[in-house]
């Protein structure tokens, strides 16, 4: 198991990069609250943004933080580590309720989704806007989107 | 302490005494003059005050009052309205004192004349500020074994800083509580526990009625208000201590 | 109950608001305006209001504090504790004589603040402050009432000796009228969730009121609305934060102090609570009805309008809540049992609409109702106290 939420996050940043690219970035911020990763994907004229807020343990606080990014994201997702997400799990209604995603992840890199949310349109248009104009200069490409979307 | 004529002003008490406590000799030397100045019925005139730092005695000489001690005719305060009205008298002269931030801290009976005239005149101001603890819970009495305590709270714990008009109030709460009962009321043998006056003061055990004495209202009203054991719970001053008073006569 | 805007920062806007007639008067803060310009101030703006001396380090010369009279550094440089014993009586004069000559409502004491609790605090305080200045006071006949600041800490609140020890020394004042009483605040949180803090502010004030002293809480927030049932003469109104929550280091001249700034939030009465806007934009979103949750004013509209940029430099959501909340306050019941029942009433409602919103919004610690349970039994805790 992961020591601490550092660790976690920096593993969970070569499995980001292997296998969906190296369009995100870490900790941004100037939001609404701050999200473990940012992930972008460009499809032809739009952008998707997917926030991942990471905790070992604390479920309940993570899922409190990743509504606050769906204010500037289309899809919000807490990650915990494998051990703890029992709990979560047994709180499932909470993440369908409030669509945000619940993903396990442990230190063998082995990433499950536990529910995946519906896409949806960012809160706050001011923020998305923000955050869409400091990608949008990106030439850097994502994959296998479809997996998380 | 003797009587003594004097050529010019007549009979005069004579207080001699050792001093124990030190803790406060200018506030004391303070006092005193304040207290010479005094011009009110409600107080003996002082005449001479002596403090004697080498051979640690006090002598004050003021002039003797023609009256009973208050111990002797507690049976003419029996009723509310006797009680507070002698006691708007009390409050109204302790009043001139607690103008000049002075405290009696030795409220009791006994420190209490009533004149012919039926008003009441204060002694044993000048004593008070002298005595330490041992002293203060001790008194001479008639009542044999149980000794009769009229102190505060912060009296008893030697709570100096707390010491201020509020402890006089509680003095008096004692009193008109024992003028109404006809016993003292933190006596255990009517409190019905095994402790002291003293520890019966430190936890606030009293009793408001005896076997043949009924509680009144408004002396409960005024037992209660003076006699917490933290002076925020008193009345503040004696402006609120008058007048509740004044509304009951 | 009267409501006074504990000005600071951006003071513009209380005064603004308080000419639009919200608001009973201004406090005024040295840190923040130069005496010369205070004192060249409007006399009507001054004359309901109050100045805080902000003694509270001696001699920390923040912002402006320096231009007053009474200011330690300016009766002698490096002016430390030990300089009280021969200089107490000038700067009482000085101290008084400055707030006599802007002829505000009240007449102020000056407090000191530390960190630890040395026990000749109290002393030194009479000694230092309230004798010097209540003589001064006398010796000249002024007729103005005099308030004694006071800064309580947790520990006089938690600690049954240092509380008594407290009260006593307040009530044993005999020549002040009352008290200008600031709860310190070291709370994570921004609402107030501690259950015995809460409760014994309120007996604190009931304490002070049963020994008809007035009683003026300054640096307050949305919990004025419970101090209301110990039925305090005055709270505050303030604009950020740092107005509504008392901390030191506010009066601290620190070099590198990291300010973040702040989200804009708005005060909602019914919710009695303060709503980070971006919550609101997801209210926006997600359902329909969701202005009826925020009060109506002057500044509502534009507030809600899609071009309003949110910022906390914006004086909208701040004028808003001055004018929001000085008209909860009045509407208060003039009686303890009548604020005690509106109370209860006012902190039901507010969840039974949490409830409503939380069935879209998933609401953190600081823009949620979970505060309110921990007030509603304290009121009820409160009541208890008063039938004992």
């Amino acid at each position: 198991m992961f020591e601490t939420e550092q660790e976690m996050s920096l593993m969970f940043e070569k499995f980001l990069k292997m296998n969906f690219g190296n369009t995100y970035l870490k900790e941004c911020q100037g939001l609404f609250g701050v999200p473990d990763f940012v992930f972008y994907a460009k499809q032809k004229q739009e952008i998707s943004i997917i926030s991942f807020e990471l905790k070992l343990k604390n479920w309940k606080k993570a899922a409190k933080q990743a509504f606050r990014y769906k204010s500037f994201s289309n899809i919000s997702y807490v990650v915990l580590a494998s051990g703890s997400s029992k709990a979560a799990l047994s709180n499932i209604e909470l993440f369908q309720k409030y669509n945000i995603g619940l993903a396990k992840f442990d230190n063998d890199s082995f990433f499950e989704i536990l529910y995946k949310p519906e896409i949806g349109t960012p809160y706050s248009e001011e923020l998305n806007q923000k955050l869409v104009n400091t990608i949008s200069s990106s030439r850097k490409k994502s994959k296998n989107i479809e997996a998380l979307v | 302490m003797h009587l003594a004529e004097h050529p010019k002003v007549g009979t005069v008490v004579i207080k001699k005494g050792a001093i124990k406590s030190f803790t406060s000799l200018e506030r004391i030397k303070r006092e005193v003059e304040l207290l010479s100045e005094l011009e009110s019925d409600f107080y003996p005139k002082q005449h001479h005050f002596n403090i004697d730092v080498k051979t640690k005695e006090f002598e004050i000489v003021e002039d003797y009052i023609e009256g009973k001690v208050l111990r002797e005719v507690m049976g003419q305060f029996k009723t509310p309205k006797e009680i507070f009205t002698l006691f708007n008298f009390l409050v109204k002269g302790l009043s001139v004192i607690w103008d000049k931030n002075i405290v009696h801290r030795d409220l009791k009976p006994e420190n209490i004349i009533i004149r012919p005239n039926g008003m009441p005149c204060i002694i044993d101001l000048g004593i008070a500020r002298f005595l330490d603890l041992e002293s203060l819970t001790k008194t001479i009495s008639p009542m044999g074994p149980c000794t009769p305590i009229y102190a505060a709270p912060e009296q008893l714990a030697n709570n100096k800083n707390l010491i201020d008009p509020r402890t006089d109030f509680f003095d008096l709460g004692i009193i008109a509580l024992e003028l109404y009962l006809g016993v003292h009321p933190y006596d255990p043998a009517y409190v019905g526990n095994n402790f002291s006056i003293v520890e019966n003061i430190m936890q606030n055990k009293y009793i408001v009625e005896s076997g043949t004495v009924k509680r009144d209202n408004t002396i409960v009203e005024f037992a209660n208000k003076t006699l917490q054991i933290q002076p925020y719970d008193r009345y503040r001053n004696y402006q609120m201590l008058t007048a509740f008073i004044a509304k009951q006569i | 109950m009267k409501v006074y805007h504990q000005t600071g920062f951006r003071d513009k806007w209380n005064i603004e608001s308080f000419r639009n007639g919200v608001g009973n008067g201004l406090i005024f803060s040295p840190i923040n305006i130069d005496a010369d310009k205070l004192f060249a101030m409007d006399v009507k703006l001054k004359q309901s209001g109050f100045l805080d001396p902000q003694l509270y380090l001696l001699n920390e010369a923040k912002g402006t504090i320096d231009t007053y009279p009474y200011f330690p550094g300016n009766l002698k440089p490096d002016f430390t504790t030990p300089d009280l014993d021969n200089s107490h009586i000038q700067l009482a004069q000085l101290c008084v004589d400055y707030q006599m000559k802007n002829d505000f409502h009240y007449l102020i004491i000056p407090s000191r603040y530390y960190a630890d609790n040395p026990t000749t605090y109290f002393a030194q305080s009479t000694d230092y402050f309230v004798i010097p200045f209540c003589d001064y006071v006398k010796e000249n006949k002024i007729q103005k009432k005099v308030l004694l600041s006071v800064i309580v800490k947790t520990i006089m609140l938690s600690d049954e000796v240092k509380r008594n020890e407290v009260l006593n020394w307040i009530t044993g004042h005999q020549n002040i009228d009352g008290v200008y009483l600031i709860f310190e605040n070291n709370f994570a949180s921004k609402q107030i969730k501690d259950f015995d803090y809460l409760l014994n502010t309120l007996k604190f004030i009931k304490v002070l009121k049963d020994n008809q002293m007035e009683v003026h809480l300054g640096y307050t927030n949305t919990e004025a609305l419970l101090y209301s049932i110990a039925m305090p003469d005055s709270v505050t109104v303030g604009s950020y934060e740092n107005l509504r929550s008392f901390g030191i280091k506010r009066f601290q001249d620190l070099e590198k102090s990291q300010m973040r700034p702040p989200n804009a939030r708005l005060y909602s009465a019914q919710l009695l609570q303060w709503i980070d806007y971006e919550y609101i934009q997801a209210m926006k979103s997600l359902m329909p009805d969701y202005a009826n949750y925020f009060d109506e004013s002057e500044f509502r509209p534009l507030m809600f309008t899609p071009e309003f940029k949110w910022h906390f430099a914006k004086p909208e959501p701040y004028k808003h809540y001055f004018y929001v909340f000085d008209k909860q306050i009045k509407k208060l019941s003039p009686t303890q049992e009548g604020r005690i029942d509106e109370l209860k009433g006012s902190i039901k409602n507010a969840l039974s609409l949490f409830k409503k919103i939380e069935n879209n919004i998933l609401l953190d610690d600081d823009s949620d109702g979970s505060h309110l349970p921990t007030w509603f039994n304290v009121i009820n805790a409160f009541q208890k106290e008063l039938t004992k």
